[in-house]
């Protein structure tokens, strides 16, 4: 039986019992026909026949056990002679399983971060149904454009796809109750926030209609985290008053540990009091996220939003004219920057592990060439090709299975390495931890069996290949391996190619970074300072230039869009009045300013009517 | 775990399964009937002893089975030799001569 018969028989066994079973029975009935012919009474036909098979239930065990057995013995003394092979060259050994360590390690460690990133299903009900939705205007080029909060209502109000819809703006807080003030990055929302996401407070409850009312939205929700930290974990948080930027706000709920919306790393919600009055009309500064209805598709969605969009434009022309809105499933979105660059350090490692296995598979042909006796030997005495085959490969997969276990130490000692390098405050589009956990540990596996393949088959066959006349005389070790020389030549060639693709990669790669790092973003961050007081911080952005000057109004909370729209019209010169963007940069992250003005403008930014100073 | 068996024993079976398939595609009971026959009923073939030795050389390739309708119309499986069998056959065939000569040299020495 061959190899594919016998594994299949392992995993058949029902099926070979039965088979088994009816051809005993078979055998039987056709004694008792016999001994009937020969003049036996029927009872006694059948004891005599019953009685040569003796005990059935051991006969069957035993003829069973012949496959199993003997299949199991080969593979443990392959193995054993693998190891005992292994353990004679420990300096090919060692290098074999530090080559695989490294290459198997490095993939490991980048496909949990690519795995917890981009493939993992973001951390709420039905993530799938989960859309972010922005405006989008062809006339300035930008698709993913942030919401103008009359527009958010009207989206709400006349959208047909989705299920629900909720606003975000981000703000920073100075929160106090008892003590220090301290300075929280945090979400103003919608109260349909928490039932777009659809997850359960921790304690107490999360936002409803009324306290998106303006006059009732003195409430806000923590993080777990948050509460832990600053209110020492106390279940009487709920319902005591804290102070948010001195107004006195009731908490109402704490939210699960753990839980976070991407990229922004906020730990109080207060409610988002949106209504059609004068003081929201202008601006664009929302971000929108929204859960499609059950059964509807992406396309679908969009189609709507395109008609809602229409209908935007045709209420309030002036503003609105010549933009629509986009549609974007939330995890696509969120991991929008990251996505190429993880992929393509995916693809570098994968790079990687191919060079080791080149030069793995190179060591193990260098290697057997030193073996060849021993194989021809043991051809002589009569092993078949394929258990040649299977030995070698036995060795190969030894050395792949302690690579493997090296490289998940190594792999954990890097991913460790790499998490530190994050900056604290970065907003990552994943807050859920990056572990190795069993989806890692599935993929180092096969890809461990993948590397034992791809390093060890082609050695394998090749050395099985052996004269016999050849390798045994003496000194004929160049002999049997004429073959060789190509094959290893192919393998320098392809390392050397793969090796120089990796080491531009990387060169492009650390330019591009240091670049990055060295734009100049046309303010220090680190003077501003963060509102004191006031829940609605003022500012004005002045620009002025010898002849005009074009003061902006303020708004809530910015966003680096409109403030690099600013920036490109102030460039052009040619206008008096521009819309009234206006936008304070909150202090992190800051946005990106063009890193030169035009000649003869000036740039300053002063606070007004008091209420908040942001002086950078 | 398998029964302990006596060696010579079990490589004599093998050669008279061998030889008994030589002559066409047998059942295991019509294994049992032409040892027993030729033998003028001297060698029982034990069902104990036939099926884990047909199944053994089955793994060894010296054998190969399908599934085939028997004389009173049942389902029966049946054994025929392969070209490896045949050439395991020879084999047996001249370790035996040699085997039953050394045993007479053995004997005749007064």
């Amino acid at each position: 039986m061959s190899l594919i018969a016998r594994l299949r028989g392992m995993l058949n066994r029902n099926r070979l019992d039965q088979e088994l079973d009816e051809e005993l029975r078979a055998h039987l009935e056709m004694r008792v026909a016999d001994n009937l012919a020969a003049g036996m009474p029927p009872e006694q036909a059948r004891y005599d026949a019953q009685k040569r098979f003796g005990n059935t239930t051991l006969l069957k065990q035993d003829t069973r056990e012949v496959d199993i057995v003997r299949w199991l013995d080969e593979t443990a003394r392959d193995v054993r002679h693998a190891l005992r092979m292994l353990r004679r060259t420990p300096s090919f050994t060692a290098v074999a399983i530090l080559t695989l360590a490294l290459g198997i390690g490095a993939n490991t460690a980048i496909f949990s971060v690519v795995d917890a990133i981009l493939l993992r299903p973001l951390p709420y009900s039905e993530p799938d149904r989960l859309v972010r939705i922005w405006e989008s205007s062809l006339k300035y080029d930008s698709q993913r454009n942030v919401v103008n909060p009359f527009n958010f209502l009207d989206w709400r109000d006349h959208s047909q796809s989705l299920e629900s819809m909720a606003a975000i703006s981000n703000s920073m807080s100075n929160l106090s109750s008892h003590g220090q003030p301290i300075a929280v990055q945090g979400m103003q929302v919608s109260p349909e926030f928490f039932s777009v996401l659809r997850i359960p407070p921790f304690l107490g409850r999360t936002f409803i209609a009324e306290d998106g009312v303006a006059g009732h939205d003195h409430v806000v929700i923590l993080t777990y985290e948050l509460w832990q930290r600053q209110y020492g974990g106390n279940p009487q948080i709920l319902g005591s008053k804290i102070e948010v930027d001195a107004v006195p706000y009731a908490v109402v709920g704490v939210m699960p540990r753990g839980f976070s919306f991407p990229k922004i790393k906020s730990e109080v919600w207060t409610p988002l009091p949106l209504a059609r009055t004068d003081e929201w009309k202008s601006g664009r500064y929302l971000t929108v996220v929204a859960r499609l209805k059950p059964g509807v598709s992406l396309a679908q969605a969009q189609q709507d939003m395109y008609r809602v969009g229409d209908f935007t434009s045709q209420a309030r022309p002036d503003f609105n004219k010549n933009w629509s809105a986009n549609v974007v499933p939330m995890l696509e979105d969120a991991t929008r920057g990251v996505r190429r660059p993880l992929w393509v350090l995916l693809a570098s490692v994968g790079f990687l592990l191919l060079i080791a296995c080149a030069n793995v598979a190179n060591l193990l042909l260098m290697r057997g060439t030193g073996r060849l006796r021993e194989l021809a030997v043991r051809s002589a005495l009569g092993a078949a090709r394929s258990r040649l085959i299977r030995q070698l490969f036995v060795e190969s997969l030894l050395l792949s299975l302690a690579g493997m276990a090296a490289g998940l130490f190594c792999a954990h000692l890097g991913l460790n390495g790499l998490l530190a390098l994050i900056p604290q405050n970065a907003p990552l589009p994943r807050t859920e931890p990056i572990v190795i956990d069993a989806r890692v540990l599935l993929f180092t596996f096969l890809a461990t069996l993948f590397t034992s393949v791809l390093f060890g088959l082609v050695p394998a066959l090749r050395l099985s290949r052996v004269d016999l006349q050849n390798a045994l005389k003496q000194g004929s070790l160049r002999g049997g391996v004429g073959g060789h020389q190509s094959v290893r030549r192919i393998f320098v060639v392809a390392e050397v190619a793969l090796a120089l693709l990796l080491s531009v990669g990387a060169g492009l790669m650390l330019r591009s970074f240091a670049r990055l790092i060295s734009v100049d973003p046309g303010f220090s961050p680190s003077t501003c300072s963060p509102c004191t007081s006031g829940p609605h911080p003022r500012a004005t952005l002045t620009v002025s230039s010898a002849r005009n000057t074009w003061t902006t109004s303020s708004a809530k909370s910015a966003a680096p869009q409109e403030f690099k729209r600013l920036a490109r019209l102030i460039s052009f010169r040619s206008r008096k009045k521009f819309p009234a963007p206006a936008l304070l940069p909150p202090t992190n992250p800051p946005p990106r300013l063009p890193s030169r003005l035009p000649p003869n403008f000036s740039l300053s930014a002063q606070a007004t009517s008091g209420h908040c100073g942001l002086l950078c | 775990m398998l029964k302990p068996k006596n060696d010579l024993l079990q490589g004599t079976l093998a050669l008279l399964v061998l030889k008994t398939l030589a002559r066409g595609p047998v059942h295991g009971y019509g294994i049992t009937l032409h040892i027993q026959m030729v033998s003028k009923d001297f060698l029982r073939v034990e069902e104990g002893s036939l099926y884990p030795a047909l199944h053994r050389m089955e793994q060894d390739g010296w054998v190969s089975a399908e599934w085939g309708i028997s004389e009173n119309n049942r389902r029966a499986r049946y054994y025929r030799l392969t070209a490896k069998g045949r050439k395991q056959l020879t084999e047996e065939e001249k370790n035996w001569e040699r085997l039953t000569q050394a045993v007479a040299h053995v004997l005749s020495f007064a």
